[in-house]
């Protein structure tokens, strides 16, 4: 491979950009309360031990101990924090489960719109970050469900890139993207994709473009959602030759692939209902689907 | 959002332009007329070549400042002359109207030269283009700058009979070149119905009016014409913005534009170090935003900023001017004490000074005169807002618009009412964060200064009350905004009972002009405080004890029936200090608020209605608040977060009724610093202003009220 003098200098400019991010200190203020807190914030907070250091570093000690994470799961469906009662009416799904790491509080949801409506996007390290726990759960799930003979406890060893095929997120119209500038699913699912190095398929598109759900009823959002997306045949096809090159399921589960959707906010599931059934019924591979999203409301 | 420039010959000339729908462009050029909008073009183009490929707001922007710059650098000539030779070339195969050919051609090589510095100069942050150009640029333009290449990336429209009369003396490559082009525009072209053409213009006309003094980015301005209720239909708006745009009326621009020492947000003034790159799939590239003024809606380099051009200025003001009573008649009306008219006089010749001198030398100069500012230095409970009343007034009978911009809501939202009732015949647009007003526009603006980011050149008077306060003070953004409201040669006035160092400094040697108005409106002159010594309120707390001479002195405030102000330094102090004083004073009527509490306004509105007699808050309450009899005492006078400013505001809360002008300040504190001296130095001087100048009542002449 020839390289060209200016591509290298341009390399090496980017990597000393990078390296010096590297090397400043992290900014002072609180990513959700805005305020200077270097007293609470501690890397040495008891209360949190086990979340990840991006979250640990910059968000205050007040707002981490109230981000409210779904850790009582009620319904083994949909991760619901209560009963639910969605899950009762309509039990087929054509995903295995949904799993969301924190509840859809008012608090989450002034971070997410500042986030996804205000295009906060220094934020995304922080809601990627928030992720994390909830996908290492449902993994050590799964793994523990194929597994029969590994401990619940053994979560720390599980290879977590060997138990999914890919990562795919809820598409955006591109309306949308140009009016928003980014899709918040689609950074979500990359920080997920790149901290554990499985691979980020950009398997579902938007037929159409619909007005934003949040304005819309539950029963307009479940009828609004029906062949909303397609499949990207390119997409399909990268995943199934990354397969057959790809090593085996620790769990055997050979011939099945396992694919992670990934949303911001699960509130009906008709989202997720959607995406599942286009890929179901689209592709002719057997897949097996499993959303998990930033948060449930 | 993408944008597509091209370049126009006009009267023989060329420049390029920027457009966000270039089928109004073509009509603009090619035809002038815009069905019953009229002709609104009479300067039709011989001939326009636009690139067809869509290029990221920014990167269109800065390509056309860099022709207009003549400066796409040494390296952009260089293109240029390549061009040349290049079509030199061409003119020889083509012959015959070679030299018409060549310079459209010369032209559309420049703007190729200025499309790719643009694009390298984005790639490179904007910052060193100069290097980079060595390694990157040279090698490879002579082959991609060919003048048949560059052809098929553009498209051209011209005059139909010119194009007749060339076709036939072309040949060979170009005239294939040309074909495609038109192709090309049959299949862009959404041609406009004459119907269509009217709406059109009508709803530029209309976006030119309401646009006008305003600085908005895209989704902002879209609804702001949509609450004009426009013609335009949904998502039609870019074109009626696009035409006004052409007609000189707004200017688009990205929102965030490279300059000098990199990129820079135009609405709130932030450099680089405000700038966040992110991955863009609106404009497909990675593109700047703003971080600093994110709250006021995403400003970013491919983002559209709608700025409103002034209309250009008529002989209104001069004329109206003739008809203006004398100052000292107008200033009757307003029932100022003797101070207040004073200093408002002062101000008003001020104000209306530039409209006889400054106002007809403005069309002839192009650079827009500075604002002029006013410092109304005012103590507490003078009556501040009184006397900006006649200033108001006179911007409005000389048909201009006026700003009154305050840093914080509550103070807005108290001052509409009295606004409203002074000048019952006035347009009011009251704004804040979840206005219903936002999209208004009226004679009078009442604002907080976070809203002045939506203006340009908007108002030829702009009042800034309390230029000392937090978030106003310290915020270059806001500074920036508020310099960027100002029409051209406006006059700005600058409130404050506390004035920074450097402005006093600056009235001081004569460099500001200003006017200091020491005596309140009721004549009495101001509380001096008392130093009180006490332990510090921590020490309080924890002890759960109240010093014996502390307890006394708030003893006999609430027993001469007055409201009682306790300042804290702390947040999380107000409410175990509250507590304390429940218990001390054996009184149930003791609340505390500060800027985290939910019912600060309700428990305000309490305390005015005298429900609560004793109200421990932070500094959050050292301003604005006005409470007929109260006194006020000052905790951890000592303490880092009071300094002269702040106490002299604190105590400026005592005594602001006629009925009760003596209250009562102590500053309780373990030792006397500098802050409590030059607080107390500062009141002393201004009673001592006011006796000398003989704004005092007689009664008073003596000395303390005490």
């Amino acid at each position: 491979m020839i390289v060209s003098p200016t591509s290298w200098l341009q390399r090496l400019r980017a990597a000393f950009t990078a390296s010096t991010q590297l090397l400043a200190p992290h900014s002072a203020a609180c990513l959700i309360c805005g305020k200077t807190q270097p007293a609470a914030r501690s890397a040495d907070n008891p209360n949190h031990p086990k979340l990840p250091a991006g979250l640990r570093n910059s968000v205050c000690g007040a707002c981490l101990s109230a981000i409210p994470w779904l850790t009582r799961i009620q319904c083994p469906k949909c991760g619901r924090g209560i009963r639910c009662d969605d899950c009762v009416r309509s039990p087929h799904r054509s995903f295995v489960c949904n799993r969301s790491a924190v509840q859809y509080d008012p608090m989450m949801r002034a971070l997410l719109a500042q986030y996804k409506y205000r295009g906060n996007e220094q934020l995304e390290p922080l809601l990627g970050a928030m992720l994390l726990p909830a996908f290492e759960l449902l993994t050590s799930e799964i793994a523990y469900r194929s597994s029969k003979p590994a401990k619940p406890d053994s979560r720390r060893k599980i290879p977590f890139r060997q138990y999914w095929d890919a990562i795919v997120y809820v598409p955006i119209s591109r309306e949308r993207a140009r009016d928003r500038g980014f899709n918040q699913a689609e950074q979500l699912a990359a920080h997920i994709a790149q901290r554990y190095d499985i691979p980020l398929l950009d398997l579902l598109v938007r037929a159409r473009h619909t007005e934003k759900q949040s304005f819309k009823t539950r029963s307009e959002r479940l009828k609004d959602t029906r062949q909303l997306f397609e499949i990207n045949p390119m997409e399909l096809h990268r995943l199934h030759k990354d397969r057959l090159a790809g090593p085996n399921h620790p769990d055997g589960s050979r011939g099945r692939y396992r694919i992670l959707l990934i949303d911001d906010i699960y509130t009906t599931g008709s989202t997720s209902e959607a995406c599942s059934r286009t890929l179901l019924q689209q592709s002719e591979l057997p897949f097996e689907i499993y959303v998990l999203t930033w948060a449930r409301s | 959002m993408k944008a597509y420039v091209y370049t126009v010959k006009v009267r023989a000339s060329w420049q390029a332009r920027v457009t966000v729908e270039p089928v109004v462009d073509k009509q603009f050029w090619m035809n002038g007329c815009f069905g019953a909008g009229g002709r609104l073009n009479e300067a039709i183009a011989d001939c326009v070549w636009l690139w067809k490929e869509a290029l990221p707001l920014g990167d269109a922007c800065r390509a056309v400042e860099l022709w207009e710059g003549g400066s796409a650098g040494k390296k952009g000539r260089w293109h240029v002359m390549a061009g040349k030779k290049e079509s030199l070339r061409e003119r020889d195969s083509v012959g015959g109207s070679g030299r018409e050919v060549s310079n459209e051609l010369e032209a559309l090589q420049r703007l190729f030269a200025c499309v790719e510095k643009a694009k390298r100069e984005a790639l490179t942050g904007g910052k060193s283009a100069g290097w980079r150009g060595l390694f990157g640029g040279g090698r490879r333009r002579p082959q991609t700058a060919g003048g048949a290449s560059l052809t098929g990336k553009a498209e051209r429209w011209g005059c139909s009979e010119e194009r007749e009369g060339g076709r036939g003396e072309r040949a060979g490559e170009t005239e294939r070149a040309y074909s495609d082009a038109e192709l090309a525009v049959g299949a862009m072209e959404r041609a406009y119905s004459d119907a269509e053409l009217g709406e059109l213009s009508a709803g530029a006309k209309l976006a030119a009016e309401a646009m006008q003094g305003r600085a908005l980015l895209r989704s902002e301005a879209h609804a702001l014409l949509d609450g004009a209720g426009g013609p335009g239909a949904d998502g039609s708006w870019s074109g009626t913005l696009q035409l006004a745009a052409l007609l000189g009326r707004v200017r688009l621009s990205g929102a965030v534009a490279a300059g000098r020492g990199g990129r820079r947000c135009k609405r709130c003034g932030s450099g680089e170090a405000a700038m966040r790159r992110t991955a863009c799939a609106a404009c497909g590239r990675l593109c700047a935003y703003c971080a600093a003024c994110i709250g006021m809606g995403r400003s970013r380099e491919c983002e559209l900023l709608v700025t409103g051009q002034l209309e250009s200025e008529g002989a209104g003001g001069a004329g109206l001017q003739r008809s203006l009573l004398p100052i000292e008649q107008r200033l009757e009306r307003w029932k100022l004490s003797p101070a207040q008219t004073a200093a408002a006089a002062k101000a008003l010749r001020f104000v209306e000074n530039r409209a006889s001198a400054a106002r007809p030398v403005l069309p002839a100069e192009k650079s827009a005169p500075p604002i002029r500012n006013f410092l109304l230095w005012a103590v507490t409970g003078a009556g501040k807002t009184e006397m900006i009343f006649p200033l108001v007034e006179s911007v409005l009978l000389r048909g201009g618009r006026a700003l009154i911009a305050t840093p914080r809501r509550d103070v807005v939202i108290e001052l509409d009412p009295r606004i409203r009732k002074a000048f019952p015949n006035a347009s009011v647009v009251t704004l804040y964060g979840g206005s219903e007003q936002r999209w208004e526009a009226g004679e009078i603006t009442l604002s907080t200064t976070h809203q002045l980011l939506r203006f340009n050149e908007g108002f030829d008077l702009v009042i800034i009350d309390e230029i000392d306060a937090f978030p106003y003070h310290g915020d270059p953004i806001l500074h920036y905004a508020a310099d960027k409201s100002c029409a051209p040669g406006a006059a700005r006035l600058l409130l404050s009972a506390t004035p920074p160092n450097e402005l006093q400094r600056a009235a001081r040697s004569g460099k500001l002009p200003h006017a200091k108005v020491p005596v309140r409106y009721h004549r009495n002159p101001l509380p001096v405080p008392q130093l009180l010594p006490a332990p510090a309120v921590a020490q309080m707390l924890q002890k759960r004890k109240l010093p014996v001479k502390l307890l006394a002195a708030l003893r006999q405030s609430l027993n001469r029936d007055a409201q009682l102000f306790i300042f804290v330094q702390k947040i999380v102090q107000t409410e175990p200090m509250a507590a304390l004083l429940r218990a001390a004073l054996r009184h149930s009527a003791i609340e505390a608020t500060s800027s985290q509490d939910d019912d600060r306004t309700l428990k305000v509105r309490r305390f005015r209605a005298r429900e609560i007699r004793v109200l421990v808050t932070t500094t959050i309450l050292e301003r604005g608040v006005t409470i007929p009899r109260s006194d006020v005492y000052i905790l951890d006078a000592d303490g880092r977060l009071f300094d002269e400013a702040s106490l002299v505001q604190m105590a400026g809360r005592a005594g602001r009724s006629a009925d009760d002008p003596f209250g009562r300040v102590y500053f309780c504190s373990r030792e006397r610093n500098r802050s409590q001296i030059a607080a107390v130095r500062h009141i002393k001087t201004m009673n001592r202003i006011a006796r000398k100048q003989g704004y005092l009542l007689p009664a008073h002449k003596g000395g303390s009220p005490r």
